[in-house]
């Protein structure tokens, strides 16, 4: 068995020893453990005795005076709504670049959960943690809550009055007015912007995408003659080389990829084979069955081989290539036996790489297969050179008013100052962001816009894939939407609904056959939420040129022409800028769900932090924690095995300075140290300066407390030996089987007996089932501080173990909750049976009878179980306890709170039910219409969400279940099998393609 | 009736003492809201009623319909730009032209009254709390205790079994307190409180008839049974715009939340702690439980009182005791053993608690 270990200090410490220092050894350190920020850690027994008394007066007062409770009817109500039940409306999430189809759960009228819609063609019914967080940043107490003037609220009436007027001034005097957007891949918005263009001549409409795919549009429209992002199919592809392209976690659309790319992690089915060559450990990275270090400037002479290669053997071409520096013969090999059926992407943004990809992919004959024009993406389409000229132009004066709509050019443009600069020159500066940020804080006018749970659009994230957005909720503030507002400035009438439906039966109505009535047509694509149209729209100016393109680079191509720069290593450290899969650009930085999602590969929540390599920090002198400085920006380390050596990564999207009270300088701001290469924004580059600083800085790491201790928890095995036996790498499964024996009785369960099976084949690690069930749980969120104090209250966590050399591990990812025992060793030690069995196999958690003694938290073996050590919820009785790091007390904030589970309180343990509150609803739903429950019916929050099916739910009494049919895979087993706690969950081993 | 004459002079005497007292220092308007509060109590009629025989201070019960003087308060807008003389004329209702039928004010005494009114609704009679007295009834009796501990020499001259009886009287009362409250810890059986309109079931449900799911759909189809929005009350109410009891005040209420759009606050009464999930359909759909079970002969009463407690104990029982229907298809696919042994005759009922109705997770989570 491979040996595993938990991190870099786990490695280096003798797996015997691995305890070598017991915490509270000597009492001074006792006395820390237990300090709090408040005391001065010398309590006594005489104190604690006091605060007993104390506690106990407090409670019994409390108590006495039972609170009189309202109950307010509407006063009409709304037909719709049957208080205590749920109703759904398909809609679109939105937030800049990310798009995915959803649907919204809301109750009494507001909105608590997300899911994501199964008649999407893209995504599928999965969603992200980002999409699963954004339900909360609708009740986010940052948000503008009227427009203002120079920061003073004010009234639409008189902001409209005075735009409109300096507008009309401006255009009649012919000055520029720029409309700053992120990409619009709305129609009907596309539509709004012209009827405003046309309105105001001498309007200019720039899309600015923080990170964009400028190169890859720039480079398509060289080779193919298509200034488009194509259509990837990773499902389509049986060779996949991506060059630090983290699709799977935050590159252009990862909940499809990981959709397609994990429907071939199916050991049963054919497997795909990914071949990863980045710097950073990514998420893809963790995921490939090769992975390849290089620094960023090696890419260039990588991909030069590559393409040397492939030429060489496909076409039987010869082309001069500089050394490569590292070995790409195995991974061409791989490429060109699957010929048409492989995929290569790059992350970069420098079109001569991206025109060497193309050409790569044409050479294999891919483009067409794996590459798609006629349904290319339309959700990144902006172009770093109109921004890097708009900031040039601004500050020679040129721009008489600039309208920003959703994009935050002061924090995510590289040259910050010199955009401020430029805004103060422009006379009439207009901001129509929802929250307060660092652009909208230097500018006249704030407009701010709905949240998109507030607002009617459409959007077509694909080519002939239309997804609508509908309002679930009343707005909550006196905000109006972006579109109304372009609207009212036209002088058309501010009705966005009326808009879009005619724009609708105007335009996408002609694309089917369907429905004949314009009203039914809308209305039917309203309720499915999408619509994708069968027959393909022409689109003359747009069709593919692929013949011209393949026909150019058979005979003309020649790589010489590129300005490729094959630099020799010449040891300098490099920089790579990555956004993460929480925060991403950083848009939703007041949102602590996202702030406390522990990064998938490093664990690593409430901050970002420089990814240093094993080696370099051991010649460095360097521990995780301390402080170095990269350019002038101070930032702490992170020791992260995998990352590539002489290289340094952090995550852009953190260290706001204009944001919310609970994203505002969380992580250090690395947007400066982007830079520009000829009009293309670099997320990669060469560290003049760096410099170590003597101090440390606490990371707030939630697995630097879990080892695999020399057990199989993560079993694996590659795929020749899974096709020569199913129960490879898990041969001790059998073993356990027939050794297992137990003192308890056994159970029965004769009605029902829920299951779950999770097949690490296909998990990514994505961790949006995290969130997933954060939102449905009502999981509280604890802070940095708690996080440090290993009190963090996920009911869900993704265990990361790295395996092999420190420098090049192995990663595999675990999802572990609750596993439900049958045998369950909490149940017997709970002193007051506040955790049992019951009939159906699950292990329930009363909490209203639990005393906390923590003692089925001790000995779960499983560890997970968590306990509300403080009142984060402010459902307790005892003021004094509460611990509110993130506002989720506030009434605006609670209103996401699910009102079918249970605020657990201060002082009560809870953990995974398996969404019993769900297995209740559907069993009395399928009471009240006199049926049994279909398999499939009842979905947790987990499995509902996940884009690669990873987690199946069901009932395993039923021989004809997806759950049934999996307990009888070989692949099977169950966490700790060895101690015989039986367990409900199932697990799948790992199947790598290696 | 005599008993009730006794009560209502009861009352009346009560009033005097728990109504506002009004600050002696400032004169004018405060002086006129103080011969006001006089007037206000003043005989007026034959049957030596005043305004504050029927309109009192304390919040109603059932034996009266009129409004409170609180609730009068809150209108004194209108008196001053009708009149108080020309309301009572007005044909507001029959109940009270007839009730107000021969008092005659003049206008200085209507001034003052109208002064008085609009102080009381600035500054609302706040009733006394019992929770309050049994709290000092409680630490009063330690504190007794611990006198007679340590003033043994003053409390001598105390025969000594009168000692006895007060140290024993003394814990007894302690002792109930402190038992009758864990009981009925956050139980609340009985709770009868106050709602801002004085809407019988009595009058809706018994004398006209109107069945409990017209108004509370919500048992049928759902987790709560809901309280029904002012435009339901309007479907009735439109028409209906006199009722038996309270006249046209009370009916007043709804129409001017549906006419102002201002929701009505109810005091809810039947709850559950927020670690209990209950539903309706459940019970009432599938179970076939009658509304009357759980909460008694509503449609007797005039004021909604809690008649079970709602404790856990109560809930068990009646799962162990209930009978389940075991035609569903539900129960039939999953509860086969015990189905087979219901047609063959081998048991002949099947309770909730015998298909798991006891188990924690039905109702914790």
């Amino acid at each position: 068995m491979k040996k595993y270990w938990k991190d870099i200090n786990a490695k280096e410490q003798n797996q015997q020893d691995a305890v070598t220092e017991i915490p509270g050894k000597d009492k001074a350190s006792l006395v820390s453990m237990f300090e709090d920020l408040k005391t001065d850690g010398s309590s006594s027994r005489r104190d604690f005795l006091k605060l007993c008394g104390f506690s106990f007066a407090v409670s019994a007062m409390a108590s006495c005076q039972s609170k009189v409770r309202k109950v307010v009817p509407y006063v009409i109500a709304p037909q719709e709504i049957t208080p205590g039940e749920a109703n759904y409306y398909a809609s679109t999430y939105m937030e800049g670049s990310d798009c995915c189809s959803i649907i919204v759960k809301t109750r009494e009228g507001r909105p608590i959960k997300i899911e994501g819609n199964p008649e999407s063609g893209i995504t599928g019914g999965g969603t992200s943690a980002r999409v699963q967080a954004s339900v909360l940043e609708l009740y986010d107490t940052n948000r503008y809550r009227a427009p203002e003037k120079e920061g003073v609220p004010s009234e639409w009436e008189a902001v409209d009055a005075e735009i409109m007027d300096r507008l009309q001034q401006i255009s009649s005097d012919e000055g520029t007015i720029v409309l700053l957007t992120p990409t619009v891949y709305s129609p009907s918005t596309e539509a709004v912007i012209e009827g405003f263009k046309t309105r105001y001549p001498g309007t200019e409409w720039i899309m600015y995408d923080a990170i964009s795919a400028s190169a890859i549009i720039e480079a398509n429209g060289i080779s193919f003659k298509n200034e488009v992002v194509p259509d990837y199919r990773f499902d389509k592809a049986d060779v996949i080389v991506s060059m630090g392209a983290d699709f799977l976690g935050s590159w252009m659309s990862p909940v499809e990829y990981t959709r397609q790319f994990s429907s071939r992690r199916n050991p049963d089915k054919e497997m795909n084979h990914l071949v990863q060559i980045e710097s950073n450990l990514s998420l893809t990275g963790s995921n490939a069955d090769q992975r390849i270090q290089i620094k960023p400037s090696q890419e260039a002479s990588v991909l030069m081989n590559l393409y040397k290669n492939v030429v060489r053997d496909v076409e039987g071409r010869q082309v001069d290539a500089p050394d490569s520096p590292v070995d790409v013969s195995e991974v061409s090999k791989k490429l060109v036996a699957a010929k048409g059926k492989s995929l290569v992407v790059s992350a970069s943004n420098d079109p001569n790489i991206q025109i060497l990809v193309n050409e790569i992919n044409s050479s294999l004959g891919n483009v067409g297969e794996t590459i798609l024009f006629e349904s290319h993406l339309k959700m990144v389409r902006g172009r770093d050179k109109e921004m890097s000229q708009l900031v040039e132009r601004m500050n020679r004066g040129e721009v008489d008013a600039l309208l920003v709509y959703d994009a935050n050019p002061a924090y995510t443009w590289h040259d910050t100052e010199t955009f401020k600069e430029g805004i103060g020159k422009v006379n009439l500066t207009v901001s129509l962001s929802r929250a307060p940020d660092e652009t909208s804080d230097l500018i006249q006018y704030v407009c701010p816009d709905h949240h998109y749970l507030e607002s009617w659009n459409d959007v077509e994230p694909k080519k002939n894939k239309y997804s609508l957005v509908q309002p679930v909720i009343q707005p909550l503030f006196e905000t109006r939407q972006f579109q109304e507002t372009l609207l009212k400035w036209s002088e058309s009438e501010p009705n966005y609904y009326e808009y879009i439906s005619s724009y609708w039966a105007e335009h996408l109505m002609p694309l089917q056959t369907e429905h004949f009535l314009p009203e039914a047509f809308f209305d039917n694509a309203l309720q499915r939420g999408v619509f994708e149209p069968s027959v393909v729209a022409e689109a003359p100016a747009e069709a593919p040129a692929e013949e011209d393109g393949d026909g150019e680079a058979t005979t003309l191509f020649d790589p010489a022409a590129l300005s490729l720069s094959f630099e020799k290593d010449d040891g300098t450290t490099e920089l790579i800028l990555y956004s993460s899969i929480g925060m991403g650009s950083g848009r939703q930085a007041n949102n602590p769900w996202l702030h406390e999602l522990p990064d998938p590969v490093s664990r690593v929540c409430w901050d970002n932090y420089a990814s240093v390599s094993p080696q370099q920090a051991k010649e460095l002198g360097l521990d995780s924690g301390d402080v170095i400085e990269v350019d002038g920006i101070a930032i702490p380390v992170l020791v992260q095995p995998g990352q590539a050596y002489g290289t340094i990564g952090i995550a852009v999207g953190y260290g706001r300075s204009i944001s919310g009270a609970v994203g505002k300088k969380v992580g250090v701001d690395v947007w400066p140290l982007l830079s520009e290469k000829e009009g293309y924004v670099q997320f990669t580059g060469r560290i003049n300066e760096l410099a170590t600083k003597n101090r440390k800085h606490q990371l707030a790491q939630t697995q630097t407390h879990h080892s695999m201790e020399g057990r199989a928890l993560v079993r694996e095995a590659n795929l020749d030996s899974f096709k020569e036996n199913p129960a490879s790498g898990n041969e001790m499964h059998e073993h356990f089987q027939e050794h297992a024996e137990s003192l308890y009785e056994e159970r029965e369960f004769p009605n029902h007996h829920w299951g779950m099976a999770i097949d690490l084949s296909t998990c990514t690690g994505c961790a949006n089932c995290v969130i997933a069930c954060q939102a449905e749980n009502n999981v509280p969120v604890v802070g940095k501080k708690e996080v440090e104090r290993v009190h963090e209250m996920h009911w869900m966590r993704i265990d990361r173990y790295y395996s092999g050399d420190e420098n090049d591990p192995e990663v595999v990812f675990q999802p572990v909750m609750c596993q439900h025992c049958d045998n369950a060793p909490c149940e017997n030690v709970c002193p007051v049976a506040a955790t049992n069995q019951n009939s159906e196999g699950l292990n329930q958690m009363i909490y209203n009878r639990c005393i906390g003694t923590r003692y089925c938290n001790n000995n779960c073996p499983y560890k997970v179980r968590r306990f509300n050590w403080h009142n984060y919820t402010e459902a307790g009785t005892l003021k004094g306890n509460l611990s509110d790091a993130a506002g989720m007390t506030l009434d605006l904030r609670r209103m996401v709170l699910n009102p079918d589970v249970t605020v657990r309180s201060q002082g009560v343990i809870e953990k995974c039910s398996l969404c019993v509150q769900r297995i209740q609803e559907t069993k009395l739903r399928a009471k009240a219409e006199n049926r049994a429950i279909p398999d499939g019916e009842i979905q947790t929050a987990c499995s509902q969400t996940c884009p690669a099916n990873s987690i199946v739910f069901g009932d395993m009494n039923d021989p004809s279940s997806e759950i049934s049919k999996l307990m009888k895979s070989g692949r099977r087993y169950n966490l700790l099998e060895e101690i015989y706690t039986k367990p409900s969950i199932q697990y799948l081993t790992k199947i790598r393609n290696t | 009736m005599e008993r009730i004459c006794k009560i209502r002079i009861l009352i009346m005497l009560l009033a005097l003492f728990s109504g506002p007292v009004i600050g002696q220092d400032d004169p004018g308007s405060r002086g006129d809201a103080r011969s006001g509060e006089k007037r206000f109590q003043e005989i007026l009629n034959s049957d030596g009623e005043s305004c504050v025989s029927c309109h009192y201070f304390e919040e109603p019960d059932s034996i009266n319909w009129n409004p409170s003087a609180t609730d009068l308060s809150m209108q004194s807008g209108i008196y001053v730009s009708e009149g108080l003389d020309a309301y009572f004329g007005l044909a507001e209702g029959e109940v009270m032209k007839k009730s107000h039928a021969g008092i005659q004010l003049s206008s200085e005494e209507e001034k003052e009254i109208i002064a008085y009114l609009d102080h009381l609704r600035d500054n609302p009679v706040i009733s006394s709390d019992p929770v309050r007295w049994r709290l000092i009834l409680f630490v009063g009796m330690f504190i007794l205790l611990i006198l007679i501990r340590i003033e043994r020499k003053r409390i001598r001259r105390i025969p000594r079994i009168a000692r006895k009886i007060m140290v024993l009287a003394s814990w007894g009362v302690i002792l109930v307190i402190i038992v009758q409250d864990a009981l009925g810890f956050n139980l609340s059986e009985d709770y009868e409180p106050v709602q801002p309109i004085k809407f019988s079931h009595a009058i809706h449900s018994t004398d006209n008839k109107i069945d409990c799911n017209y108004c509370h759909p919500g048992v049928l189809k759902g987790k709560n049974a809901g309280v029904p929005p002012v435009s339901l009350c309007m479907n009735c109410h439109k028409h209906v715009k006199e009722g038996t009891h309270s006249g046209a005040f009370e009916i007043n209420k709804v129409v001017q939340a549906a006419e102002d759009s201002i929701p009505i606050r109810w005091t809810r009464i039947h709850a559950l702690p927020d670690f209990t999930y209950f539903n309706h359909m459940q019970h009432v759909t599938i179970g076939g439980v009658e509304c009357i079970t759980c909460h008694g002969d509503v449609e007797e009463m005039h004021i909604v009182k809690q008649v079970e407690d709602l404790s856990m104990g109560w809930c068990i029982k009646c799962h162990d005791e209930t009978k389940v229907d075991f035609s569903n298809e539900y129960y039939k696919t999953y509860y086969p053993a015990l189905s087979d042994s219901l047609v063959t005759g081998r048991i002949d009922s099947i309770m909730v608690s015998d298909i798991n109705g006891r188990q924690c997770s039905v109702c914790h989570y």
